[in-house]
């Protein structure tokens, strides 16, 4: 019982700690935008390469832009493709994985094998050719990550619907005349809820990964907009002479992943909800 | 396992030709020419579409590039006209699958041993220790990892190099970067198993025979705890190819990413199509050996599947 102890308030602690971060940057990421004096494009030649001073806190780059403003621009950025990647993802994958385990037969075949055949390529290929041909922007970002993205909350959603629809408490609600719609969202997801929000709330990381890695690549958010992975890009070429530069956006980005590990990984313990 | 085996072997054909219809078609729809540098006449534009066959219209095209791909040939770069995709591919493997192959296998041992240490460490910090490194390792980019080593190690310290592939410690910084990831799932993924293995009837009959836990670990678990493992060798796959991107031009190392992310750089078309389809096409074959080898080694897991389908 006492270990049983320890290992929650363990997991509540990781969340606790993972959930003040994530708020913390969020906020910082939506206000700093909107309250600062300084635009995220404004070049100021007289400021160039500024070290961290009381009007430029994280000093200003090469062509005298205030980073502090674009790496919480690039915040918002990043925010704004992982949230909404998940919640695409997640309402495509929960729809096509319910409607495959309800119905079963040909259309679960046809689905789920369609899963298993955009899922066996990297994303990362898809959404590179996905930006080179409409665009470098949030939304060709968000189209090539919700290609293969819905794949994993559909299987684990499908997994739930199958085992729970045979089962006395389904057939009841069936008898009783409920239809399939009500019975998936009254007596089959709330046993899948779970397994799902921890598959998602993993899911954002990746994504956020994925646009900093495009970024930093040089196929993801166009110049002049900031994202953390084209900030760190650009201060790479100087990162001998101003670290800084770089590093301030490699804090934000990191502390950003990292948040959102602490809260899959405190919410999977505490629900002793595994993914997989 | 035949039927099986030829249902995964079609699935995998049907991810590769989906893949490469959707490569060749979005490829066609990118916006501006390769030709159009501005000093080129209208005449000699043509001349050079037509060398191309660029001029076809692109259905002509897609036959023509599928029957080409059958034999192996995946075109000519079109910023390099003297050299085949084939041959930008030859040259640019080694580097790339010497760094993939040590990163898989540091990350597996790394993983596995860590993993298990986390599942059966009675000491509270060992525990704690290896569960933060694992968010800290899953959560911090690739990029970040190579930049900040090479930065520390590269150009502060000046301990290690940090361009090219020369001697064996230059081989140290790209390793450590591609497999922090990696090692982070796998270990999370192995601490996982175990302690679900833990609970079962035979870790409790060994426990009863009077075997110490080590033995119990090291003998009955780990095997079954393995074979989530080696279902990641397809993601894995697929991260340390991409991971190669970053971690090759970062390192300056001439490889499949590299020359990837120099592809984009130049819009070579043909040679980002061919790189997209080979990198596909490795992963998607990683995938299907894996899973051939599970359904041998563990005959429930094709069972169910046939079941499935």
């Amino acid at each position: 019982m006492k270990r049983k102890d320890r290992q929650k308030a363990e997991s509540n602690f990781i969340l606790k700690t993972g959930v003040i971060l994530l708020a913390m940057l969020t906020l910082l990421a939506v206000l700093v935008p909107i309250f600062s004096g300084q635009s995220y494009a404004e070049q100021n030649p007289d400021l160039q390469n500024l070290g961290s001073s009381a009007a430029h806190l994280f000093g200003t780059d090469k062509f005298g832009r205030d980073l502090f403003v674009r790496v919480w621009y690039g915040t918002r950025i990043s925010l704004f493709v992982g949230i909404g990647s998940m919640a695409i993802c997640g309402a495509v994958g929960i729809v096509i994985g319910a409607a495959a385990g309800y119905a079963g037969g040909i259309i679960d075949l046809l689905l789920m094998r369609l899963g298993d055949l955009v899922d066996a390529v990297p994303s990362l290929l898809y959404v590179i050719l996905i930006t080179l041909t409409f665009g470098a922007n949030a939304g060709s970002i968000l189209l090539g990550i919700c290609i293969s993205g819905w794949v994993e909350s559909a299987r684990i959603v499908r997994a739930e619907v199958q085992r729970v629809k045979t089962l006395n408490f389904c057939e009841a609600a069936r008898i009783l005349g409920a239809g399939p719609i009500r019975i998936l969202r009254t007596h089959v997801l709330p046993n899948a809820w779970g397994p799902v929000i921890v598959s998602l709330t993993f899911f954002i990381p990746k994504a956020i990964f994925t646009e900093a890695f495009l970024s930093f690549v040089g196929v993801g958010i166009e110049a002049p907009q900031a994202s953390l992975g084209s900030l760190i890009q650009a201060a790479r070429s100087q990162m001998r002479l101003y670290p800084s530069q770089m590093l301030y956006p490699i804090l934000v980005l990191s502390l950003l992943l990292i948040s959102l590990h602490l809260i899959g990984v405190g919410l999977e313990q505490k629900g002793g909800w595994n993914r997989r | 396992m035949i039927r099986y085996t030829g249902k995964r072997f079609l699935i995998s054909l049907l991810s590769v030709w989906m893949l490469i219809t959707v490569a060749f078609f979005l490829t066609r729809q990118m916006p501006g020419s390769p030709f159009q540098t501005g000093n080129v006449s209208g005449e000699v534009l043509e001349q050079m579409e037509q060398e191309y066959g660029l001029d076809q219209p692109v259905s002509a095209q897609y036959v023509t590039y599928m029957r080409n791909l059958l034999h192996g040939d995946l075109g000519i770069s079109y910023m390099n006209p003297g050299e085949s995709v084939t041959e930008v591919i030859a040259r640019a493997l080694p580097a790339t699958l010497s760094l993939g192959i040590l990163a898989v296998i540091v990350s597996l041992v790394a993983g596995t041993l860590l993993g298990m240490l986390q599942a059966f460490s009675q000491k509270r910090w060992v525990r704690t220790t290896i569960l933060f490194g694992t968010i800290f390792g899953a959560g911090i980019p690739n990029f970040v990892i190579a930049l900040l080593l090479a930065l520390v190690f590269g150009v502060q310290w000046k301990l290690l190099p940090v361009v090219g592939l020369d001697s064996w410690t230059s081989y140290l910084l790209p390793v450590l970067s591609l497999a922090a990831y990696p090692t982070a799932v796998v270990t999370r993924l192995m601490c996982h198993t175990c302690r679900q293995e833990l609970q079962k009837e035979y870790v409790v009959l060994a426990k009863v025979k009077g075997l110490p836990m080590r033995r119990i670990a090291w003998t009955h678990v780990w095997k079954n705890a393995w074979i989530p493992v080696l279902n990641y060798a397809g993601p894995a796959a697929a991260f340390l190819l991409t991971g190669s991107f970053v971690v090759e031009s970062i390192f300056t190392i001439p490889g499949l990413g590299r020359e990837f992310v120099n592809s984009i750089a130049n819009r070579d078309y043909t040679l980002i199509m061919g790189l997209t389809i080979f990198m596909g096409v490795v992963v998607i074959g990683v995938n299907l050996a894996v899973d051939l080898l599970c359904a041998w080694m563990d005959p429930r897991i094709r069972k169910s599947y046939l079941k499935d389908v």
